[in-house]
């Protein structure tokens, strides 16, 4: 049974004064500017079970009063909530502006209203929360649904299923040491879990909307590492409470054995091979190859190829190459939680709906944020984040994925001669101008005869391996892609996060099915 | 107002001690960390007219307070880390870290005593960021904007600059009391040579903790020249064993993944770690190599990571850690001294590097073959396996000193410790900041501004 996330009590005082403090902004002004409050409050608990144990509590809270005027985005961010402070700096802030922007000359923008928002239509998800009689007053909570609430969640308990999760471990690799003896296995290192539930609330209040929502990400990692410095890891993560927070006996056992298996690895010869990425590193190749492209503040400046692209109408892969981004991913593949790149609504209010933002190797209009939707004239797709109230917004990506295919995994590695599968993603980087693509794996595992071998193999010095190529040619070498079992087609996505180039990092989910590519450079 | 005497500090305080009295010994100590800043950030389209034209203009002011409450229970210390709320009551966010630090089990070590040395003198901020961070903020916008006016030859895209000023104090249970303020600046600036279209962009960054040492126009002019230099690409050929030249940014990446093995902590933890004594290379060092020599200085005027004092408080320490490639010392903080049985250091700092004999063109006219990374695509690190790669996002060909043409795409990947066995540095110093944030830790870095590598490094490509 699952229950939905609540808005806070804590917060509602600050959410009743938003209103207030929405008039000092703009009251007088709405012909000419365009202005909105932003309030966001983040709660992290965290318990790691390693050689070295730690707690971590954390609660960071702010708020952001922005004014449009003159196609300009003033911001001021404050953390200092007493009702008094944000009174006094509203009103000053509007007096900057007031001598900073000058006489108006460009119209202001007119936010959407709740009639605008039914009529463009919104996922399920967003739709059965919606009250009745909606109007620019009403508080409106997205909850997501989560079976065990984040309010039941305490260190203590977190501490538990860190250490038993670890001590478990810790036999299964005593285990396996006694089962290989003639092996000379070194143990690891050491063994580390770390559990962690964050809560992030947002309230958005302009004119047309005061709505808010209550995100828990739930996040439980498990690694362990060899004396040699390689590392073997597992991963649950997602947008939910601590049901999500479970490694399988499987995923147990599998992260062991990688973790000695990895001190056996091969050097890869480097070169161009069939490659196999599981969900993973597919998410990173959707997530680099045209998701930073199409953000449409690199349009925007002029630092995307993407735009001329479409422009010229040029394919840039084949019929399997569609991407898509998608905020309101609240379920997915056999998960029924959602990735921790979720949200019913951008940091600017505009609501989350999916967008294809390659369709069969044909690039779409771009994700935008509110200052390039403007800009191009171009719909909002709900994209605009920051990395906190501290930062300045841009336009980002929620969870990007590739659509899924038709394949069962087996018969994609039954299609191999000799390859590798890539499963464990380890960065990547994209140059949007330039058109080219690194996806990292922290290793291959090599497929001979249409059939895994078991043997691994790190990159070239011994590090993990880098795979590269034009986004292009790599696009155009998708050869089949493997089916997804959730009736709304969204394929496994990841737990993961994003730096725009090399900075500013938001949650971003990033997956799809596995894909067979042609042959990729691997170094 | 000095924050060891603002009013939310001074009440903390006061709830801490009742609270470390009225739980006893298992409350075994606590450190408070206060954190003031001030920030002002503009995003900028490039202009034709104006050069650059903000679109998001933005100041922020942050107020923040850490709690590290340790506790003794049984044989074991734990700490419990909480961000206080001051709008809420102390007394329950102190019982809620203590609490916490109970559940974590460690073997115990003493908390850092104060010292009876003084803290030393350190420029940690500019003055003109100090008396006036808006204004100075403004004047450098309107300095790189008019830059960008009169760029030639490109076409500016983008810009970003990021001024803050940060102050911060810290106060044990042990009596260790001090503060210090730092300021930096981050800029970057995007930009392609005309004509358009194009598809080869510059996009550099400057990370200083002065307007001086910023230099924001000197560092304009070099993206320019950057773009202007750029040619047709190729991909590199696969090698097994490339030689490649590499920029302070490079040095500075492999140096500080070298440096958390020296840590003692690396020990402690079991994995690869470094001890004194060792040799930093693992082949046989070629005759004709170069040995490398590295110390941390803390006391280098508005660098990244100078500081008058170390995380625990004790007054900052100069060092030799690496002398000719072999390890000197280990950093040893109190826990790690305890841990380990080592004595307490209070070693850190920028990295200086020693100086090579030739300069950067001399180290390329002397190779057959080499590959001077202009730019990487996204450099990884590994600072347990040592081994580093990246795709080649610009790189320059040269035959015996003689440009052949650039480079674009294919991997380059390499084992630091490898690289260590064969190496040049050149004779030209260079200096470098990165301001600690999300991705990475404050590093400043004063040494020789290129590396020839001619060990242990991979190329895949044609």
């Amino acid at each position: 049974m699952t229950t939905r996330t609540t808005f806070p009590q804590n917060l509602q005082p600050l959410r009743e004064l938003m209103p207030t403090l929405l008039a000092h902004l703009e009251s007088g002004h709405e012909q000419d500017w365009y202005a909105f409050v932003w309030l966001e409050q983040t709660n992290r608990l965290g318990f790691t079970a390693a050689r070295s144990e730690n707690t971590d509590l954390s609660s960071d809270r702010g708020m952001v009063f922005r004014i449009m005027a003159n196609g300009v985005h003033y911001e001021r961010s404050t953390n200092q909530l007493d009702a008094a402070h944000l009174q006094t700096l509203a009103k000053a802030f509007r007096a900057d502006v007031e001598q900073q922007a000058g006489v108006i000359t460009t119209p202001a923008y007119r936010p959407t209203t709740w009639a605008d928002e039914c009529a463009a239509g919104m996922g399920a998800e967003t739709l059965v929360q919606l009250p009745e009689d909606l109007t620019t007053a009403t508080e409106v909570t997205f909850g997501v649904r989560c079976t065990q609430l984040p309010e039941a969640t305490s260190m203590k308990g977190l501490s538990t299923l860190a250490r038993d999760l670890r001590t478990s471990l810790q036999q299964r690799a005593s285990e396996y040491i006694a089962a290989h003896a003639d092996a000379g296995l070194q143990p690891f290192a050491d063994i580390m879990v770390m559990a962690r539930q964050q809560v992030t609330v947002n309230v958005f209040v302009d004119r047309e909307k005061n709505i808010a929502q209550v995100l828990p990400t739930t996040l439980f990692y498990a690694m362990a590492a060899t004396a040699t410095g390689h590392t073997s890891r597992e991963v649950m993560g997602g947008m939910g409470g601590l049901e999500i927070a479970a490694l399988s006996e499987q995923q147990q056992q599998d992260l062991i054995e990688l973790g000695f298996k990895l001190n056996q690895a091969q050097k890869l010869v480097p070169g161009r091979y069939p490659v196999i990425t599981g969900p993973d590193v597919t998410g990173v190749i959707a997530h680099e190859a045209f998701g930073h492209t199409q953000e449409g503040d690199t349009w925007m400046k002029g630092r995307s190829i993407a735009k001329d692209l479409r422009e010229q109408q040029i394919r840039v892969g084949n019929d399997q190459a569609s991407i898509v981004n998608q905020a309101d991913v609240f379920a997915m593949g056999d998960d029924t939680h959602g990735t921790n790149g979720s949200y019913f609504f951008d940091h600017e209010g505009a609501l989350a709906r999916p967008q294809v933002i390659l369709d069969r190797g044909h690039l779409s209009a771009p994700m935008t944020d509110l200052a390039s939707a403007l800009h191009f004239n171009a719909p909002r797709t709900g994209n605009g984040k920051r990395e906190s109230w501290r930062r300045p917004l841009m336009t980002r990506q929620t969870n990007t994925y590739f659509t899924p295919g038709d394949q069962s995994v087996d018969s994609l590695i039954g299609m191999v001669d000799y390859g590798f599968l890539a499963m464990q993603a380890h960065g990547g980087m994209e140059d949007p101008k330039g058109g080219s693509l690194t996806a990292g794996t922290s290793y291959l595992e090599e497929i001979k005869d249409g059939k895994l071998t078991g043997r691994l193999f790190l990159g070239p010095a011994g590090g993990h391996v880098e795979l590269s190529d034009p986004v292009f040619d790599l696009l155009d070498k998708i050869v089949a892609k493997s089916s997804t079992n959730n009736p709304d087609g969204i394929p496994e996505n990841k737990y993961g996060g994003c730096g725009k180039y090399h900075k500013e990092v938001v949650s971003a989910g990033c997956g799809g099915p596995f894909i067979l590519w042609e042959n990729v450079n691997c170094g | 107002m000095s924050l060891r005497t603002h009013p939310v500090v001074n009440a903390i305080r006061e709830s801490l001690v009742a609270s470390h009295t009225q739980a006893g010994d298992t409350f075994y100590g606590w450190k408070l960390s206060v954190a003031k800043k001030q920030l002002a950030q503009t995003l900028m389209l490039g202009d034709s007219i104006v050069g650059l034209k903000p679109y998001q203009q933005r100041s922020v002011e942050d107020l923040s307070y850490t709690l590290f409450v340790y506790a003794r229970h049984g044989e074991h210390q734990g700490v419990g880390n909480i961000t206080l709320d001051p709008l809420q009551p102390f007394t329950p966010q102190i019982d809620q870290a203590f609490s916490n630090a109970q559940l974590a089990s460690n073997p115990p070590w003493d908390l850092a005593q104060p010292s009876d040395a003084a803290y030393a003198e350190v420029q940690t901020a500019d003055p003109l960021l100090v008396a006036d961070l808006a204004g100075a903020h403004r004047g450098m916008q309107q300095d790189v904007a008019a830059k960008a006016a009169t760029a030639e030859g490109v076409n500016i895209n983008s810009a970003e600059l990021f001024t803050t000023l940060t102050e911060t104090y810290m106060e044990t249970a042990t009596g260790i009391s001090a503060s210090k303020q730092v300021s930096d600046i981050y800029f970057e600036i995007a930009l392609e040579k005309l004509p358009l279209p194009n598809t080869e962009e510059v996009l550099q960054y400057k990370k200083a903790l002065s307007i001086a040492d910023a230099n924001l126009g000197g560092f304009i002019d070099d993206a320019i020249a950057e773009a202007l230099d750029i040619g047709k690409s190729n991909l590199p050929d696969t090698q097994d064993n490339a030689t490649i030249l590499v920029d302070k940014h490079c040095i500075a990446a492999l140096l500080e993944a070298l440096e958390s093995q020296l840590n003692a902590q690396a020990e402690y933890q079991k994995g690869p770690h470094l001890l004194q004594g060792d040799l930093i290379n693992t082949l046989e060092r070629h005759p004709d190599s170069d040995a490398l020599t590295v110390t941390l200085d803390p006391f280098l005027p508005v660098m990244a990571c100078s500081t008058p004092f170390t995380g625990e408080g004790i007054p900052a320490e100069k060092g030799i850690m690496i002398e000719r490639n072999v390890v000197k010392h280990q950093a040893v903080d109190s826990r790690m001294a305890a841990y380990l049985d080592r004595n307490v250091n209070a070693v850190c700092g920028n990295l200086v590097v020693s100086l090579g004999s030739a300069s950067k063109n001399e180290l390329i006219a002397q190779e057959d073959d080499c590959i001077e990374i202009v730019a990487f695509s996204s450099l990884l690190v590994n600072d347990s396996t040592l081994t580093w790669s990246s795709e080649i996002k610009l790189a320059k060909h040269y035959r015996q000193g003689k440009l052949l043409g650039m480079i674009k795409g294919g991997v380059v990947s390499g084992n630091i410790r490898e690289n260590f066995s064969h190496f040049a540095l050149s004779n030209e110093s260079a200096v470098l900041n990165n301001i600690a944030d999300a991705f990475s830790h404050a590093l400043g870095y004063v040494g020789p501004s290129a590396m020839l590598i001619k060990a242990g490094v991979k190329i895949a490509g044609k």
